[in-house]
């Protein structure tokens, strides 16, 4: 057993930590989250530039043959620096699915423009049910000739308004179990009968209801095989989920930091803040949840790069991180109080972020359940 | 051991019943549930409410006469209850009852004569002007300061996160008047009501929190506050005007308004449905419904006790409690402390049953209950307010429970 990060990894780590210093201060991290669109499309093409779009693609393919580890590392930078971008819509979810099952003309016509910053695509999954599982697919896709027509309603579509290429996940028939007869499908943003409806939520993230509506997509859009789409489907999700957790990790170790720091310089009652058991022990919780939630991301992510069955573990990791992640954030508020809770403070730039990342890929109870299943509860 | 409430006491809770319902319209969300561009009306809705309560004298149930019609604490709490569990508005007079209570307390005839019949009508309302950067939880740190001038004193400085200041036409100002005495030792209180507000120098800037709620910040250039305004000694406010409790009442309940807003949780758990079932029906979501109703019921329980006890004890004529060393009565900072730290956590679970939901604020198409969860949750932050609960764990710890100071 070996569980440490090579050479490269920690170059990797420190080059993305200056880079998003510099290029993503929180200035912008603002000025992206009251802007329509969400992210910027120079920074994204500098990105693009340092390989981070390619990074899990083979070199066929215009990336740089890297895993899933090496993704956990940025995005765990990424997620310190609360970085606005489409990268995990577009070169995880989208990306990592078209790789897994999609044609080679697929392949050949999506991923090097991914991984150049051309494209940017979105996964339309979750419906108004607000089911994660395959029973909550109803949007349906009935083939007509050589085209399928693509109705029903998606909700909590990141990234949909930016989207080139929408992913969807149908139902094209009703099979022996839920998971039968899912199939994806590659549609063209600009397709007529799709509309766009923004969400207002916590985090300010750009997040749609995307309504189909007699929607035409061409035989050649239908990515892996018909009726068999869930499963690499939910493959790709749990190594989305990993990155998330990474994510989730990297906003938590800077929460912690600043915590810490307001802990040792704040004064109160001619002394430092710090000294109080209470404020100590509240820091204490926030670094074990960003320490363990490392772990468990890390060797998770490391897991799946060697093929070993990892279902269990990133179940264990999301449930955890969904619920201790926002409660690292909700320390770092009991020990700032007052100062942090109004907009001008970046402690609840963080909170806020921590509502979509625990319910977006899936919720602390849908993980559980995943978890009791594989434990044969 | 008798539960029950007196005829009277029933016929009290159904005036205060039918007497909200035609005030606070069926669907009305409290009044913090305001945006930007609702902010005006909500106000003008709150300041309304607090004038038709002055109209029928249910503002200051806890002032003795002449200055109120006082009402029994049981009759207090049946209203209280009341309030809460309809969501009614209370910042814009919570805070006047208190500056009421202080000059009934600490006050010469002429001050009461002046400061409190505006309260009691509800002309006059008042905001806290304590809260200053470097003095947030250590208040008694405070720097604003007061410098004798003739017969007045000549006040600059600067408050923050106040509540409501731009709400109300009065201040609460608690200010330095003696640099050179120890902090708690040279601190002062003022009534700055509208008259001298209108005199200028008070400038009030609006904050928005993360919940999408305003405080403010307070900022005095030169004003001259006359001495008649001082409640209290000069220098003695803090173990006087400040921190008096004999007049309060008890207010409106937030254990109830806890629970209407369970109760609308469960409501929406049995109707809404996923994947064919309502939510009600999954054994996750039923046991912590369960957890949640156990938790509000056991604190109303409390709460009752303790009202309870304080009428008992005034109806004996005893009227201090003194309890594991300290003077300071402790009743009700459990129940403060349920509301820090059990409320902010009842949000954050009623999120975790919404799932993907739970992200859509107010206005958002596809929002749940109008979003109010999501907007509750941001504003679990603000529970630092009035004493963080580890300063309030820590005063139950050592003035309760006589554990050693640091």
């Amino acid at each position: 057993m070996n569980l440490s990060v090579t050479e490269e990894q920690v170059m990797l780590k420190t080059m993305a930590r200056d880079f998003l210093e510099k290029e993503c201060p929180k200035t912008l991290v603002r000025e992206l989250e009251e802007s329509e669109k969400g992210y910027s499309p120079e920074l994204w093409s500098k990105m693009a530039e340092l390989g981070w779009l390619g990074m899990a693609y083979p070199e066929k393919y215009g990336g740089t043959g890297g895993g899933i580890l090496d993704l956990a590392i940025l995005y765990e930078e990424m997620g310190r620096a609360l970085l606005p971008s489409p990268h995990l819509s577009t070169v995880v979810l989208c990306g990592l699915t078209i790789l897994a099952v999609g044609s080679e003309a697929q392949k050949d016509e999506f991923l090097p423009k991914i991984a150049k910053g051309e494209r940017v695509l979105a996964l339309a999954w979750t419906e108004p049910n607000g089911g994660y599982g395959p029973e909550s697919i109803t949007v349906s896709a009935v083939p007509e000739r050589d085209e399928y027509v693509i109705n029903g309603t998606k909700l909590f579509v990141r990234d949909a308004h930016i989207a080139d290429y929408l992913l969807c996940v149908a139902r094209t028939k009703d099979g022996a179990s839920p998971e039968e007869g899912i199939t994806l499908f590659l549609v063209d943003a600009k397709s007529p009968g799709i509309s766009l409806t923004p969400l207002v939520t916590t985090a300010g993230d750009k997040q749609f209801e995307v309504v189909f509506d007699k929607v035409r997509v061409p035989e050649w859009n239908l990515v892996g095989e018909l009726h068999g789409g869930w499963s690499p489907l939910f493959k790709v999700i749990e190594k989305a989920a990993i990155l998330q957790c990474a994510e989730m990790v990297g906003g938590g170790q800077y929460v912690t930091e600043i915590s810490v720091d307001y802990a040792k310089t704040r004064v109160q009652y001619g002394t430092i803040i710090g000294v109080n058991q209470g404020v100590q022990w509240k820091c204490v919780d926030q670094s074990l949840i960003v320490d363990k939630g490392r772990a468990i991301t890390y060797q998770t992510a490391g897991k799946i790069d060697q093929g070993l069955p990892a279902t269990a573990d990133v179940a264990v990791a999301q449930a955890f991180l969904s619920n201790e992640y926002p409660r690292c954030c909700w320390e770092g508020h009991q020990v700032f109080a007052g100062v942090a809770f109004t907009v001008d403070h970046d402690m609840q730039l963080y909170s806020r972020r921590a509502q979509t990342a625990r319910v977006q890929l899936g919720d602390a109870n849908f993980w559980n359940e995943v978890l009791a299943r594989q434990l044969n509860l | 051991m008798d539960f029950r409430f007196t005829p009277e006491e029933e016929k009290w809770k159904q005036e205060a019943r039918e007497f909200l319902k035609k005030e606070i319209p069926p669907d009305y969300m409290g009044e913090d549930a305001y945006d930007e561009s609702t902010i005006e009306e909500a106000i003008a809705f709150s300041d309304q409410f607090r004038t038709k309560l002055g109209q029928k004298d249910w503002l200051a149930m806890s002032w003795p006469e002449p200055w109120s019609h006082k009402r029994t604490i049981i009759e207090q709490c049946i209203f209280g209850e009341e309030l809460g569990y309809a969501l009614a508005p209370w910042l814009s007079w919570g805070t006047a009852l208190g500056t009421g209570a202080s000059v009934l307390g600490y006050g010469t005839e002429e001050q009461k004569k002046r400061f409190v019949p505006p309260i009691r009508s509800g002309e006059q309302s008042y905001c806290l002007g304590w809260t200053e950067t470097e003095a947030g939880s250590d208040m008694a740190n405070l720097q604003m300061r007061a410098v004798r001038d003739g017969d007045d004193w000549v006040v600059n400085g600067q408050k923050i996160f106040n509540n409501d200041a731009h709400r109300v036409n009065g201040i609460w100002l608690a200010c330095r008047t003696d640099p050179a005495a120890r902090k708690h030792r040279g601190i002062s209180i003022f009534v700055v009501d509208k008259e001298l507000i209108e005199k200028g120098g008070v400038t009030i800037r609006r904050m928005w929190t993360m919940a999408g709620r305003t405080i403010s910040e307070i900022f005095i250039d030169d004003v001259r506050i006359p001495s008649f305004n001082m409640i209290g000694e000069p220098n003695q406010a803090w173990y006087g005007a400040l921190n008096n409790t004999k007049y309060l009442g008890v207010g409106p309940s937030s254990i109830m308004r806890t629970k209407r807003h369970l109760d609308m949780l469960v409501d929406f758990c049995q109707e809404t449905k996923r994947n064919g079932e309502p939510l009600g029906k999954s054994p996750a979501i039923r046991n912590e419904l369960a957890e949640f109703a156990i938790s509000v019921g056991m604190e109303r329980a409390i709460w009752w006790r303790e009202n309870w006890e304080r009428a008992d004890r005034e109806m004996k004529g005893i009227t201090e409690v003194s309890r594991g060393g300290g003077v300071q009565p402790l009743a009700g900072q459990g129940t403060v402390l349920w509301g820090k730290e059990f409320v902010p956590y009842f949000y954050e679970r009623a999120l975790q049953m919404l799932g993907l939901y739970g992200q859509l604020k107010p206005g958002s198409k596809w929002a749940p209950l109008a979003g109010f969860l999501e907007q509750e949750w941001r504003d679990r932050p603000s529970n630092h307010a009035h004493g963080t609960p580890e300063i309030i764990r820590l005063v139950l710890a050592t003035a309760g429970l006589g554990l050693p100071r640091r």
